[in-house]
């Protein structure tokens, strides 16, 4: 008997008889989808009491997806035609017939439709599922270490979902998180008590050390809590005045230990690579530092 | 037969696995319909709103195992409003209340909540296996739930669902008494995971054979499950990043050569090419290997490995692989059934992309081929002949042009032709998805050859009505057509509305459909819920019959119209 050739019309729901009943059913109740082989794999999954056995079939899909897109590839990115089936980032209640923007597809995939708009002007062309083109467009934020193409540092991150690697490191690849806090501990020599500070709030050297000595050598300190997460207002107010950490004319240099447990002096890398590295900070007496280099021996004696 | 007694016409039924197969012994007779019904444990519902679930419940008191699908297939593309529906919370209420001793549930396309989940893990005490597909609506909350709750876990399946992740507590929810699991997919997932918790899991579960990782699953965590789990025969890594010369790589690669049982390979999610090597002792084995979503592997690499894939039976990849890559892949992989190749590039010109020689040299070289989707910068009339004349066993047949309506970049020609050999020539074809530029003439060949026709999506094709007439007379087991910016309109949609019954559904956007058209429908057939989503700022009042409609969804169903459709969704 032919799936669905028996169609019930006219409603014999109620009196009707029990083929018409079960043919309605079954229509509904139907055969598989041979059109899609996801579920005659999943069909033929785990036998349960039937004595069929486990078969193993299931159709892969991975996560994120390769690419690495650079500035030309958004070029309205934030300004993407905002035409009625655009969607809207965030909303997710119902909407309302006033609104002009309903929300199309899942929140999430705002950016690659973003840019699907600002590349084709075609709602959901080619036609890739949105899981997959959302994978699109995270993998080219954040690419792998082989082929990195340095253009990626030059397109500040207007989202926030921008990332940065630093150059060729295996080990850095692997750590892509989305910018949040780097605390890490900034003990000195002397106090007891150690600090935390948020790297990731700092965006130079030069700031980070304006910070610490806040925290550290003034005698009044302006930290209003233990492990203060912002440079404090007035710091900003001096920020033309030189570091003394880092220009070793105070007796306290700057230095951290790394991934491999040395400890190195602060300033000699790029900003990025030293946040990738460093594991903690302490403010060294220069005396102790002695060995560590040379040149600071050097700036002293200046 | 109707002297057998009960037990041993249900023992016959057992045998009897495939839904069509058992629908239609449930017709034969009363006695065949309730001995069926009340041994049928695997129920398939293509469309959740179809049926209602205490429907369901009411004529299969010994259900087992349910899928169910709930948005149209275009939702994938970002076509369909994110609060359309397909909620699967009654379903799972509904179940709750009933004596259904549910083990098994398969989503796709559905609304999933973290309330659902709990529900789920808490009511049904000998849950074995939770497969999501492209749902969302939940958090990793929902998912702790499951991992605590569902003590005889075997399967957790996620597959491209977008989840809510509130990082990695889920994973310690797995009781230490869990020990059942055979299938773990979380590739989908964006957060961390506890990698102790994940080692431990692994550790006790002596009948996994499948594991996904996901990202944040670094290497060397890979190498430690893979010591514990030799056994798999599905894997899929995580993040795939380290030094070629550290010793947790030198590691890796023995813990790799002792996984003699692996068929299936994906993941890839972060890839140094360099450590690709690892994988080459066990390609020889593999049946299934998708390397879609493995970021930044050149052709050479891609060619090196898949040299080393002789029995490979199904393989996804992205263009970057080349036309002369998919030479290599055509003279290796003779017993290649299936072939997906993505763009990597999918709004570019398109440096590393494939042509139309990829696909011949495919056909060529791979004469069991009968599943494809392939996306292309262009495409010609002669390699689609070419291709149909090699590959006469396609069942399904994907071609996506990036470019629409583009012609045959040879002759400038439509591309009827070629897709017209296609159906011609395949005709075992249950599904198809066209592109480039077409007239109404190969909806013509559709409806004349394609009888075995199941599913068709067709985009910026067509003259006029003709056009869709061609199919809808023509191909009688049609069950999905999905057409979107086609001229086809109201002449087309009501020549015969009977049609629509003995499909599963139809979809229309961007036609010349209009309001008018489809309100005669829905009047013409009550078993019909015509649903008009209408995304502008109009009321149902101020629309004019003679509007267009922007999106039309139609489908049967014996339980009326939805009463969960969002104010965005008229159903007519």
């Amino acid at each position: 008997m032919q799936e669905g050739v028996a169609v019930a019309i006219g409603g014999g729901s109620d009196g009707g008889s029990m083929s018409t009943v079960s043919r309605e059913d079954n229509m509904v109740v139907s055969s598989e989808d041979s059109s899609c082989p996801d579920e005659s794999e999943l069909e033929l999954g785990l036998g349960l009491s039937l004595g069929g056995g486990f078969k193993m079939h299931q159709v892969s899909r991975g996560g994120p997806y390769p690419k690495i897109l650079t500035a030309k590839d958004f070029p309205s990115l934030l300004y993407a035609a905002s035409t009625s089936s655009s969607p809207s980032t965030s909303s997710s209640s119902s909407s309302s017939l006033s609104r002009a923007n309903v929300t199309t597809g899942t929140k999430r995939t705002a950016e690659s439709v973003a840019a699907a708009n600002a590349s084709s002007q075609v709602v959901g062309w080619p036609p890739i599922r949105a899981y997959r083109m959302n994978s699109m467009v995270n993998q080219a934020k954040a690419p792998v270490a082989e082929g990195f193409n340095s253009t990626m540092e030059n397109h500040k991150k207007e989202t926030s979902m921008f990332e940065k690697t630093t150059i060729g490191n295996y080990h850095n690849s692997a750590n892509n998180k989305l910018r949040k806090s780097l605390f890490v501990k900034v003990n000195m020599d002397g106090i007891r008590i150690g600090r935390k500070i948020d790297l990731n709030a700092h965006e130079s050297y030069e700031k980070l050390a304006k910070t610490l000595e806040d925290m550290f050598l003034k005698t009044a300190p302006s930290v209003n809590s233990v492990g203060s997460r912002t440079l404090e207002p007035h710091v900003m107010n001096e920020i033309t005045r030189p570091s003394k950490l880092l220009d070793g004319s105070s007796d306290f240099v700057l230095t951290y230990e790394d991934k491999e447990a040395d400890w190195m002096l602060v300033g000699d890398v790029p900003w990025e690579m030293f946040l990738s590295s460093v594991k903690r900070l302490r403010i060294m007496r220069t005396s102790e530092a002695t060995g560590l280099a040379p040149k600071l021996q050097e700036r002293n004696q200046r | 037969m109707n002297y057998f007694p009960d037990e041993v016409l249900e023992h016959v039924f057992d045998f009897i696995t495939s839904h069509k197969d058992r629908n239609s012994v449930s017709l034969v007779c009363k006695s065949w319909y309730r001995i069926e019904r009340y041994s049928r444990q695997r129920v398939f519902i293509g469309n959740c709103y179809s049926i209602s679930p205490e429907r369901l419940i009411a004529r299969f008191p010994g259900l087992k195992s349910l899928t169910l699908k709930g948005k149209p297939h275009f939702a994938d593309f970002n076509l369909v409003p994110h609060d359309w529906g397909g909620f699967v919370h009654p379903w799972i209420k509904a179940l709750a209340k009933s004596r259904i001793g549910l083990e098994e549930l398969r989503l796709k396309r559905m609304v999933v909540s973290d309330e659902s989940l709990e529900l789920l893990s808490k009511t049904f005490v000998n849950f074995r296996s939770l497969v999501l597909v492209s749902c969302e609506g939940f958090t990793t909350d929902g998912l702790a739930a499951i991992a605590a709750n569902c003590r005889f876990l075997k399967e957790l399946d996620l597959q491209e669902n977008e989840v809510d992740d509130h990082r990695g507590h889920w994973f310690s929810c797995f009781p230490e008494s869990c020990t059942t699991l055979v299938s773990l997919n979380f590739a989908c997932l964006k957060g961390e995971i506890n990698l102790g918790a994940l080692e431990r899991l692994v550790a006790r579960s002596p009948n996994l054979k499948s594991l996904k990782l996901n990202r944040a699953v670094p290497l060397d965590t890979l190498q430690k499950l893979l010591m514990r789990a030799p056994q798999l025969v599905d894997l899929g890594t995580g993040s795939y990043v380290h030094d070629p010369s550290s010793e947790v790589y030198s590691k890796l690669k023995s813990a790799i050569q002792r996984c003699k049982s692996i068929r299936s390979l994906s993941g890839f999610l972060e890839v140094a090419p360099r450590c690709m090597s690892a994988i080459y002792p066990i390609c020889g084995n593999l049946t299934f290997l998708n390397l879609s979503y493995a970021p930044g592997l050149r052709s050479t690499m891609l060619t090196k490995l898949i040299q080393h894939c002789k029995k490979l039976q199904r393989l996804w990849i992205l263009d970057c692989i080349g036309d002369k890559g998919l030479g290599v892949v055509a003279s290796t992989c003779k017993e290649l059934q299936e072939l997906r190749v993505f763009p990597s590039d999918p709004f570019g010109a398109g440096n590393a992309a494939v042509t139309e020689e990829g696909l011949v040299l495919i056909s060529a070289g791979c004469p069991k081929l009968n599943s494809l989707l392939y996306f292309c910068q262009q495409m010609t009339n002669a390699a689609l002949i070419t291709v149909a004349k090699n590959c006469p066993n396609f069942i399904r047949f994907r071609l996506c042009i990036l470019e629409p309506t583009k012609p045959d970049h040879v002759t400038n020609q439509p591309l009827d032709e070629g897709f017209g050999a296609i159906v011609q020539s395949c005709k075992g074809l249950k599904r198809l998805s066209l592109s480039g530029l077409l007239t109404d003439q190969v909806f013509l060949y559709i409806g004349m050859y394609a009888e075995q026709l199941e599913m068709l999506s067709i985009a910026f094709a067509g003259d006029g009505d003709e056009g869709m007439l061609y199919v809808l007379n023509g191909c009688k087991k049609l069950r999905k057509l999905e057409i979107r910016d086609c001229p086809f309109g109201n002449a087309a949609l009501l020549e015969d509305v009977g049609k629509y019954a003995t499909m599963r559904s139809l979809w229309m956007s961007s036609c010349e459909v209009t309001l008018e058209g489809c309100k005669i429908l829905a009047e013409r057939m009550p078993s019909l819920s015509v649903e008009i989503i209408n995304e502008s700022e109009q009321t149902e009042f101020s629309l004019g019959d003679r509007q267009k409609v922007d999106k039309m969804y139609l489908y049967r169903t014996l339980v009326g119209d939805r009463m969960d459709a969002p104010e965005f969704v008229w159903i007519l």
